[in-house]
């Protein structure tokens, strides 16, 4: 069981304007609202508090927490073992967005909003590094991410990721609709598949 | 001056800095229990001495001393602020002593640890004073450079570089850092870093930390292809990643030396590690260095201007000044210097940026005022607004300080003359601050009448700028304009002046554009035709009205004509601009329709009160606020605004809307609603960004909103949408185990036979209109301004 917290997170500016509908044919004001939003974006980053905990099993260890879902099942066909993870950005850029909406000020609310989500897809992707270096090292390679209440795997399977991980101890949990809280927040499972020969990489060093 | 790191610099191998300091501290396992590392200079002297001698064992051509975050306001946190001078003494003494005589020592400064205004609240001259302290201490005890390291502020750098320059004579070396290569936190590309630092007498720029070495090449390249001044790159090791609990950074010392290759190939000369580097890094990159050759640079002719976040390139194709924020071009220019309110210069500044400006005057010389402390406050609020570098105008020697000093870029100085008093003080500000500089070709006798004199003026003064140290392509040579109505050769003469200086003297051409038709009419046509000729004779900068069209588009045309425009690129967008309102719309101050398309939500309140003083309050929605909305509503849905403009201006529209409200209580009348919508999130849901964002709009439309929040059960909605006798329920949900609350939600009023009293319209993510149809709703819609057209339809 692997537990990191205070990890850095970069956030794209690009990823969060477009979130925000921005199109490269918007001019008028958009430098500005540009100006704006990087600036909100260095605001926010004294909100973000990423943590992850995660742990690989062996398939057989796990498959009862996708046996109902057929996407998973067919994700999870040619892998031998999986990791199971929970990442969070915490819960003080949430509160945050709150305290806007409170103060009436939705654009930024918004603003914030989509940084929050960006944050936390950032942190799922430094633990999709982790795990793929760690597969790779092992001969292995990995699945893409998959999370629940995508595709027919339901979100009931958080609460089921969190006890299995012990998820508390970054501060998450679910409420009484199984949803996560705080609510910029990821569980997922990635597969591990034997790196098949010829798609081996190799590295001139 | 003979200085160990300059004679250095003349190597034509890479000069090879240190790596880490922290990394080391751990490596060699010392604790710091609630101590700054600094320090160990005096409790653990013999620590930081054996991480220099490692370092000088690698082949470290350079080392850097343990003082990086010897500041008053760091150590202050561990209550040591009185330790800056001895700590920072210490570290040099120690970092001597390992070195010897062959290996430089240079001093290390870090930022202060608070954001400078206006992006924080640190003042700039305290930031200075804060460096002074270390920089006293370094010049005291002999450090052969000081490096300025991890910058995130351009203004930061500034302020460092300033409390260098202002105690001492040792070469300066300073390094931002650039999140991926592109841009600093604050928004800094590399190339305007590179020209404002250069500017100002660093003898090195470059980047250090961040990311690892392979942003670092582009990043470099950037640097390097507008700056003469050596480059230096101090990458990490690898984006560091944790693991089991631990930093780790990922490169091990070959890979990361094999990244250096790249990074000397596109101009760096100077290289080192940063975080997560060790002496076996050092030891790979010198491996490295020994191979390659420093990279020779070409001289590169433009003129670099820049404001924080923008270079501004000025070499075959000419720029525009724009001209406006001037007391003598506005009145309400003079009004607002006077009031201290710079709402309108703000508007001005941007709507002339939009027009097309490249560069802004900034003049605010009103007799009886604080000049330069106005110039200081307006400049730095315009930096934190437009992108354009500044031209800081003024006939005080102390406003131009004030405004060159409060310019996070590289600024334009308007003006010096043929006086020997002007130029004998303007020319110092100029080089101190690193800015080009604009010069009258007048003196004691005024505007000369002949050519001939005009460029014996120019050329007095050019060679006081060689002697000072200004560079040629700084110079902007004004040969002045004068009507053409008092004097019919006046566009003759400023144009053959100009043309024989720049030929003669290899400096930049300039001319004021509006003077020549005072007092004519068609002063559009005059100003266009002198404009094409000074251009056709190859005009580098022009001060005008950018948001005149018919001028601007002569300007294009001229450049088009002249050569300067390849592939007549510019030229196209200039004349298929779309703003063809610009000349009507941009030149009105600030009104309350603008305020809330352009969501100036701070100047709202006095705007309606102004509003209110003609109209009556419902007429203000009607005629302003709502059509005002609905000009942002159409940019959105056409894709020309995206959401924060929709909701700033929805925010902005609110805050006038409220007043009105009040207006009308006080008045004893009471606001009609068209309907009363109940919004809620359905139960199981917990995202309701997306709901708050269409009541912020529409609320500005007359509809009374309840909102029942997130997580609202069918019981509850209905319980509500009686109690306030709603009109309207709007549900939104996110997610698809929520949706299905909606359809239970009609099913439920169905069954109490309360189905046809309310109109149920629906969205979010999950939802769409198929679903909508599915579940007998009486509409669906994906966004705020599609929200409105419904409801538009609903009730007319």
């Amino acid at each position: 069981m692997k537990k990191i917290k205070k990890f850095r997170v970069a956030v794209r500016q690009n990823l969060i304007l477009s979130m925000l509908k921005y199109k490269d044919d918007i001019t008028e004001d958009a430098d500005q609202l540009k100006d704006h939003i990087q600036k909100e974006v260095l605001k926010a980053y004294d909100f973000i508090q990423p943590a992850v905990v995660y742990d690989t099993f062996n398939i057989s260890e796990i498959s009862e927490l996708y046996s109902d879902s057929k996407d998973v099942s067919a994700l999870l066909k040619d892998s031998v073992f999986v990791t199971i993870l929970v990442v969070t950005i915490g819960d003080a850029l949430c509160k945050e967005i709150d305290a806007l909406i409170e103060q009436n000020r939705v654009a930024d609310a918004s603003i914030w909003d989509a940084i929050g989500s960006e944050a936390v897809e950032q942190s799922a992707n430094f633990v999709n590094r982790l795990v793929k270096e760690e597969a790779g090292s092992e001969g292995s390679i990995i699945t893409p991410r998959f999370s629940a209440g995508y595709g027919d795997w339901g979100i009931k399977n958080n609460k089921k990721i969190i006890d299995i991980l012990g998820a508390e101890r970054i501060g998450v949990s679910v409420n009484e609709y199984d949803m996560l809280v705080p609510n910029k927040t990821i569980t997922a499972v990635i597969g591990w598949e034997k790196a098949k020969k010829s798609a081996k990489k190799t590295k001139n060093k | 001056m003979s200085n160990k790191f300059v004679n250095l610099l003349k190597s034509k191998k890479p000069v090879l800095f240190d790596g880490a300091m922290g990394t080391m501290l751990i490596e060699y396992g010392i604790e710091l229990s609630n101590m700054p590392p600094e320090i160990l200079n005096v409790s653990n002297p013999a620590a930081i001495k054996k991480i220099h001698k490692a370092y000088i064992d690698s082949g470290s051509d350079v080392i850097t001393t343990n003082t990086f975050g010897a500041n008053r306001y760091k150590l202050g946190q561990y209550g040591m602020s009185d330790k800056v001078y001895e700590l920072c003494y210490a570290g040099v003494k120690i970092a001597k002593e390992a070195a010897g005589k062959n290996v430089c020592v240079a001093a290390s400064i870090g930022p202060i640890g608070k954001l400078l205004s206006p992006l924080g609240k640190m003042d700039f001259d305290d930031a200075v004073e804060i460096y002074a302290e270390m920089v006293k201490a370094f010049d005291e005890v002999g450090a052969d450079l000081i490096i300025i390291e991890t910058m995130l502020d351009l203004h930061e750098a500034r302020a460092a570089l300033f409390a260098c320059r202002e105690n001492t004579d040792i070469p300066i070396v300073v390094m931002m850092t650039f999140e991926g290569g592109a841009r600093s936190a604050t928004g800094t590309p590399p190339e305007a870093a590179a020209a404002v630092l250069s500017s100002l007498g660093a003898c090195a720029v470059g980047m250090n930390c961040s990311s690892g070495p392979d942003d670092m090449a582009h990043a470099v390249k950037k640097m390097a292809d507008i700056s003469n001044i050596p480059i230096i790159a101090q990458a990490n090791a690898g984006t560091p990643i944790q693991k089991d609990g631990k930093t780790i950074f990922p490169l091990n010392p070959e890979d990361f030396a094999g990244f250096y290759k790249e990074i000397i190939d596109q101009g760096a000369s100077i290289i080192g590690g940063c975080c997560g580097t060790t002496p076996e890094h050092i030891r790979a990159l010198k491996r490295t260095a020994q191979k390659l050759t420093i990279k020779k640079r070409n001289i590169n002719p433009a003129t670099f201007l820049a404001s924080r976040s923008k270079l501004l390139r000025i070499d075959k194709y000419p720029v525009i000044v724009g001209e406006r924020i001037n007391p003598n071009a506005l009145k309400m220019v003079a009004q607002s210097v006077h009031d201290k309110e710079y709402s309108f210069i703000i508007h001005e500044a941007e709507s002339q940026t939009d027009a097309g400006a490249d560069i802004l005057d900034v003049n605010v010389s009103v007799p009886n005022v604080d000049e330069p402390e106005i110039m200081r406050e307006l400049v730095s609020q315009l930096s934190s607004i437009v992108n354009t570098p500044l031209c800081i105008d003024s006939p005080s020697y102390d406003a131009l300080e004030a405004g060159l000093r409060a310019f996070p870029g590289r600024a334009l100085v308007n003006s010096t003359n043929g006086e020997k008093e002007r130029y004998s003080n303007i020319l110092p500000l100029v080089k101190k601050y690193g800015a080009a500089v604009i010069c009258l070709t007048m003196d004691e006798n005024g505007i000369p009448e002949t050519v001939d004199e005009r460029v014996r003026i120019a050329e007095r003064v050019i060679k006081e700028c060689d002697k000072i140290g200004i560079q040629r392509k700084d110079i902007f040579v004004d040969t002045l304009t004068l009507t053409i109505s008092t004097e019919p050769q006046g566009a003759v003469k400023a144009i053959e002046a100009m043309r024989i200086i720049k030929e003669k003297f290899g400096v930049r051409g300039l001319l004021g554009i509006s003077n020549i038709s005072f007092g004519l009419p068609g002063k559009e046509v005059l100003n266009a035709g002198f404009l094409g000729m000074a251009v056709g004779q190859g005009l580098d900068a022009a001060i005008m009205n950018p948001k005149n069209k018919y001028v601007r588009n002569m300007f294009a045309a001229g450049a088009l004509l002249r050569g300067s425009d390849k592939a007549a690129e510019r030229y196209l967008a200039v004349v298929t601009d779309k703003k063809e309102e610009l000349n009507v719309v941009k030149n009105e101050p600030l009104n309350l329709r603008k305020a809330i398309i352009k969501g100036v939500k701070s100047k709202i309140a006095g705007l309606v009160e102004k509003e209110l003083e003609s109209k009556e309050p419902l007429q203000i929605i009607n005629d302003l606020i709502i059509p005002a909305l609905d000009e942002v509503g159409g940019k959105y849905d056409k894709g020309e605004f995206f959401l924060p403009q929709l909701l700033f201006a929805a925010e902005a529209a609110e805050a006038a809307t409220k007043i009105i409200q009040e207006k009308l209580i006080s008045q004893n009348k009471e606001a009609s609603y068209k309907a009363t919508i109940l919004f809620a999130t359905v139960k199981g849901d917990l995202h309701d960004i997306g709901k708050n964002i269409v009541i912020s709009v529409l609320k500005n439309y007359g509809y009374k909103i309840i909102d029942l929040g997130k997580n609202a059960d069918s019981e509850s909605i209905i319980k509500n949408a009686e109690k306030y006798k709603a009109d309207i329920i709007a549900l939104s949900a996110l997610m698809t185990t929520s949706m299905k609350e909606m359809e239970k939600l009609i099913i439920e009023l169905k069954e109490k036979g309360l189905r046809d009293k309310y109109k149920i319209i629906i969205g979010g993510a999950v939802v769409n209109k198929e679903y909508a149809e599915r579940i007998q709703a009486d509409g669906y819609a994906k966004d705020p301004i599609e929200t409105v057209n419904l409801l538009k339809k609903m009730y007319v």
